[in-house]
């Protein structure tokens, strides 16, 4: 039984690490635009967003499981909420090569403020959604996987659903609080920001991203 | 010949399925991938050569040779998203059998694009407008693109995948990936020694919007 649970927990532990890699990895490739610094440290930042999230997460994820009649354990939603991770985790590493490619021949360098400004929205946009469809794509693995381990009556697709909320919440909140990642242009490179604690994630995404990307850049 | 250990263009366009069900063994798994990377080289020079045809003979050659290494380039570049979505869509295949089935899709590609090349030539060497040629090449590519649909759909046909989005998702990757690298290398439609515009970095969509915006407005 104790050798049971130690190879459980090893498995659990190679897969965060794993997750930590990939989305390293994922990081340094999405802040390098601006410098090598910056990649460094979100190289080091990320990974805290992701394992942060899944375990921050977790237990809300037993309890939603409970009361969505899957009759898992704690240990169970915490290697299935793992799981979910490392498949975003291996998308986001798979697809490091070509945004790597879109950072070094479409990111510009230098221009106007507005453009420049217009760059790091549209950038955080696209990475949001890359980010978003993996963890996506990995809760949606996760479906079937569960579904020949969960009794029939339990309703799935509404703890899944519910799982998911709870990451895209999480990880948006502390993405938010590990600022910056894509690494505004008018603001110099740092580890944290000062005011790091005082904002919100969703705050930010309706009264300033998505207003300045239908202005088309322009700030009113 | 025997029909088991040989394969031709007929076979690939005919029954894509047929042609990865080739890839068993070591040996004639290199010799499928060396004849199948050879298609889609010579397809791809051949498109190449009629865009660049819209200028002069030694641009025609030196659109030919842009279009196998953005080709190339592509490939590489979207080999770890393609091992990993089909992965994700439940393939089982080693990396080297992957890549196989990667290069029937771009045979595929590479044969329609070489099928359509005496037409878009046809209209490079009767027509000043560059516009029209960037809009007939993009719509002769998508249409190449979508036959791709083929091997992928066979592939599910054979169970190679469970299911055939991740492999969809690939392919517009690519397709992605390819457009970017046309404009890392722009200009295909101008004089060899003439300067890149707009220098430096450049996204895609600006790239092509510009090319038909600046070719429409030089007509009027």
């Amino acid at each position: 039984m104790t050798s049971e649970k130690g190879e459980f927990y090893g498995h659990l532990a190679r897969r965060i690490l794993f997750v930590a890699a990939a989305t390293g990895v994922y990081g340094a490739v999405l802040a390098v635009w601006r410098s090598p610094l910056m990649a460094a440290y979100v190289a080091a930042k990320l990974p805290l967003v992701f394992v942060g999230a899944t375990l921050a997460v977790s237990v809300f994820c037993w309890m939603a499981g409970l009361a969505a009649g899957a009759e898992l354990r704690y240990r169970e939603v915490l290697a299935a909420v793992v799981f979910a991770m490392s498949v975003a985790g291996a998308i986001l590493l798979a697809l490091a090569p070509v945004v790597l490619l879109f950072v070094f021949s479409a990111a510009p360098d230098s221009a106007p403020p507005e453009t420049m400004r217009l760059a790091h929205s549209a950038m955080m946009l696209a990475h949001i959604g890359v980010m978003g469809s993996a963890g996506t794509v990995g809760v949606a693995l996760l479906y079937r996987r569960l579904r020949r381990h969960v009794p029939a009556e339990c309703r799935l697709g509404m703890m899944l659903a519910l799982w998911l909320e709870a990451f895209a919440v999480v990880g948006c909140q502390l993405g938010w609080i590990m600022r910056p990642l894509v690494g505004s242009p008018n603001i110099s490179v740092e580890f944290l920001r000062a005011d790091a604690l005082e904002s919100n994630f969703l705050e930010s995404l309706s009264t300033q991203i998505i207003p300045h990307l239908l202005n088309g850049g322009v700030v009113k | 010949m025997n029909n088991e250990t040989t394969t031709g263009l007929g076979e690939l366009l005919r029954a894509p399925g047929d042609v990865m069900g080739f890839a068993d063994g070591k040996a004639r798994c290199w010799r499928l991938a060396a004849f199948l990377a050879f298609v889609t080289a010579a397809g791809c020079a051949l498109f190449g050569f009629a865009v660049g045809s819209f200028v002069s003979l030694e641009v025609a050659a030196l659109d030919a040779a842009k279009m196998v290494g953005i080709a190339a380039f592509s490939y590489a570049l979207c080999f770890p998203t393609l091992y990993v979505f089909a992965t994700i869509s439940g393939s089982k295949l080693s990396a080297a059998r992957l890549a196989v089935l990667g290069l029937v899709c771009t045979a595929t590609l590479g044969s329609l694009l070489a099928a359509q090349s005496p037409i878009l030539w046809l209209f490079s060497v009767s027509t000043e407008n560059a516009a029209f040629i960037v809009v007939l090449s993009c719509v002769l590519a998508a249409l190449s693109l979508g036959f791709v649909a083929r091997p992928i759909a066979a592939a599910a046909k054979r169970e190679i995948v469970a299911n055939r989005a991740g492999l969809y998702v690939w392919l517009v990757v690519f397709a992605v990936v390819a457009l970017q690298t046309v404009t890392l290398v722009r200009p295909m439609l101008a004089p060899a020694n003439t300067p890149r515009t707009p220098e430096g970095k450049c996204f895609f969509l600006m790239h092509f919007g510009d090319s038909v915006g600046l070719s429409a407005a030089s007509m009027q």
